[in-house]
Order: structure tokens, then C-alpha cells, then sequence
């Protein structure tokens, strides 16, 4: 019976430490908006992901470390998109309008006849900050999306520090000391 | 009769504010600009207002940095920021009505234009309008347009142009010479 209880509670614990560990993974950036941008980049232009080794090591750090107030963050590369320049801009546009609700704000739109394209969408949710980013450079494309801070993030550019470890240490001592001028004894007359 | 008399009253109260704010708003209507947009290589497109101001605003007021304190002063009081950049791949491929349209928003009695620059080099035209509410600078539009390009910022809500003189050369804003009383150029720090 003893037993039993011990091998119920480790199995419970397994089950939360997997469960917490997944939604730091996922994040809140895996959300409606996120995947339809995704699945038309891959859908209308053919667009193959690219596998980014160890992100998932990379964005649970971030989740338990919180560099600069992020919280979470996604990433997704492409790569091979074929599309025609002259349309390409009209169509993200209209997918990101319609992916993006009212609630989020674009902030930033680039497009370059070269097939350049960057799109930059905000919106508050409580306490925090929700960013996207897609970028489209000829064949390859980036979507990204982050959650942080604000006040974190004004916290982290008085006082920088990851894991505890200050940055502004490391930034003085990495910078060399001030030259000091040597003063000349007076002469005498 | 004496019902629909109160009636008239609210109704004026609720519409007063909505027009009065309308007309002193320094926000220009961009949606003038599309037809360059069609023609345009390169576009870029930049709104800073809304939630994106007021989180800039929680953060530099946060930041233990003189500067940045002054920063956001400067920019307590905006309401937002715009821009639009619009190059060509020819000369004069624009349509310059699409330009007169934008200036004849600026042509309206609360805009005053500050200075008007032009130079042969490649046919540029520079005008600053500024909108005053009181004695309080409350919108600038600046339109500059070239053979092959043409570029609009509005910025809306007060403006503090002493404080933003004080802060030239700092915070990756760019250094401005202005002249003192004494007719002396302010001194670079």
C-alpha cells in the first residue's frame, strides 16, 4: 500500500513537471493568429520550415531566466517560398488583417521591390506586452513572437541581469580604465 | 415638444466634444496615399500610437536615466507618430495629386506652415506645418518630396521643442543646432 502512495505521487509529480514543462514550451505564442500566418506561408508559397536545433532548450531557458522581461517567445523559419513580387505585399496584408484581431496594432510595414517584406504587430494583454514579427527576405521567411514585460524590461535596462549574473559588471570590466593624465611636479623657479 | 428640446441639448453635449476633437486632432488621413502605394518600389510604413506610445511612455519613466526621464516628458503628452516613405524606380512616376491631396489637408486654417525649403537637387521640396492649441504646439506634419521619392511624418499631440532640443545627440537622437539667445550654437555635450 505503501508502495503504491509512493509510486502514485512520483507519477503525479512526473505528470505536472511534464505538463509545466510543455506550456512554458508552448507558450502563449502558439495562438490562432501565430499558426495562420505559418500555415499560409507554408500553404500559398510553398514554404518549408526549417528546423532550429535545441529551440526548445532555448525557450524554456527564457521562460525560467526571463532575459529583458521575455516570457516566452516562438520562432519559426522558412525557407524555398515562391512568390510573386507584385502581389506578395497585397496578400500578407490581407492575411495578417485577418489573422490579427482588433486588439492588435500594426506598428511597422516594409516592402522593398527586391521581395523584402516586414510586418510588426502589438497588443497589451494585462501586464504584459504580445509582439509579432514576420519578415520575408526573397526565399526565406521569419515568423517571431514574444511575450514580455514592460516593467521588467525597465527593470532589466537599470539593473541588467540574467540568472542573477549582472551584465553591467561584465560590461565594466570588459571596458579599460580611463587613462589617468599624469600632472607634472611644478618647477621651481 | 419640451422633451425633444432636452433631447437636442444632450445630443449637442455628446456631438460637441467628437467635433471639436476632430478638428483640433492633428492626425492627417493617410488613406490619401494609397495611390502612391500602387506605384511605389519601396515602401515604409511606421504607426507609433496608442498602446505602443503609452508603453514607451511606462518604460522611459521607468528608466533610472536622466535622459530617458526627459524623454518621457517629451513624449507624455503625444498621441502618436507616423510615418510614410514612398521611393519610385523612376523620376516623377508619382502622381503629384496624390501629394497635393496630403497638403491640402495642410492647407486647412488650423495648420501653419513653418517653412518651406526647395532645392534643385533632386527637385526637393521640404514643408513643415506645425498646429497650435493655445499657445501649446499640438501637431507637426512634415512632406518632403523628391523626383523619386516622397516622405510624410505627423506627429500629434503637444510637443515640447525645447525639451526635445535638450535632448539632441542623446538617446539616438539626432544632434540639433539650434541657436541660443545669445546667437551662439548650443554647445555639444
Amino acid at each position: 500500500m505503501m508502495l503504491l502512495r509512493k509510486r502514485i505521487f512520483i507519477a503525479s509529480l512526473l505528470i505536472l513537471f511534464v505538463l509545466s514543462f510543455s506550456a512554458a514550451a508552448a507558450g502563449p505564442g502558439k495562438t490562432s493568429e501565430y499558426k495562420s500566418v505559418v500555415r499560409h506561408l507554408k500553404t500559398k508559397y510553398r514554404a518549408k520550415k526549417v528546423k532550429i536545433p535545441l529551440m526548445w532548450l532555448a525557450r524554456f531557458a527564457v521562460s525560467i531566466a526571463r532575459p529583458a522581461g521575455v516570457k516566452s517567445f516562438s520562432v519559426t523559419l522558412f525557407e524555398g517560398l515562391k512568390f510573386s513580387r507584385e502581389t506578395i505585399d497585397k496578400e500578407m496584408q490581407t492575411v495578417l488583417r485577418s489573422s490579427f484581431d482588433s486588439e492588435w496594432s500594426p506598428i511597422f510595414r516594409a516592402r522593398t521591390a527586391e521581395g523584402q517584406q516586414a510586418y510588426m504587430y502589438m497588443r497589451e494583454q494585462g501586464q504584459n506586452v504580445r509582439i509579432a514579427l514576420v519578415t520575408i527576405d526573397k526565399e526565406n521567411a521569419a515568423v517571431i513572437r514574444a511575450t514580455f514585460s514592460p516593467d521588467k524590461l525597465a527593470e532589466f535596462i537599470n539593473d541588467p541581469k540574467v540568472f542573477g549574473i549582472s551584465l553591467n559588471e561584465t560590461k565594466k570590466a570588459e571596458t579599460p580604465a580611463p587613462e589617468v593624465k599624469k600632472t607634472e611636479p611644478p618647477t621651481q623657479k | 415638444m419640451r422633451s425633444l428640446k432636452y433631447l437636442f441639448v444632450l445630443f449637442a453635449f455628446v456631438l460637441l466634444p467628437v467635433v471639436t476633437g476632430r478638428a483640433q486632432d492633428a492626425h492627417l488621413n493617410f488613406d490619401k496615399f494609397n495611390g502612391l502605394e500602387t506605384h511605389a518600389r519601396d515602401v515604409v510604413e511606421v504607426n507609433i500610437d496608442g498602446k505602443l506610445l503609452e508603453l514607451a511612455k511606462r518604460v522611459t519613466a521607468k528608466v533610472d536615466d536622466p535622459n530617458a526621464k526627459k524623454a518621457a516628458q517629451a513624449i507624455s503628452g503625444l498621441k502618436g507618430i507616423y510615418v510614410r516613405v514612398y521611393r519610385f524606380e523612376n523620376e516623377n512616376e508619382y502622381n503629384m495629386a496624390d501629394v497635393d491631396a496630403i497638403r491640402s489637408q495642410l492647407n486647412a486654417p488650423a495648420w501653419e506652415k513653418l517653412a518651406n525649403v526647395r532645392s534643385k537637387k533632386n527637385d526637393q521640396k521640404v514643408d513643415v506645418y506645425t498646429m497650435f492649441t493655445g499657445d501649446i504646439m499640438s501637431g507637426v506634419a512634415v512632406v518632403i518630396s523628391e523626383s523619386k521619392s516622397i516622405a510624410l511624418v505627423n506627429i500629434v499631440g503637444p510637443i515640447d521643442i525645447e525639451l526635445l532640443t535638450t535632448l539632441s545627440g542623446k538617446l539616438s537622437i539626432p544632434d540639433i543646432e539650434i541657436e541660443n539667445d545669445k546667437g551662439t550654437p548650443k554647445p555639444k555635450e
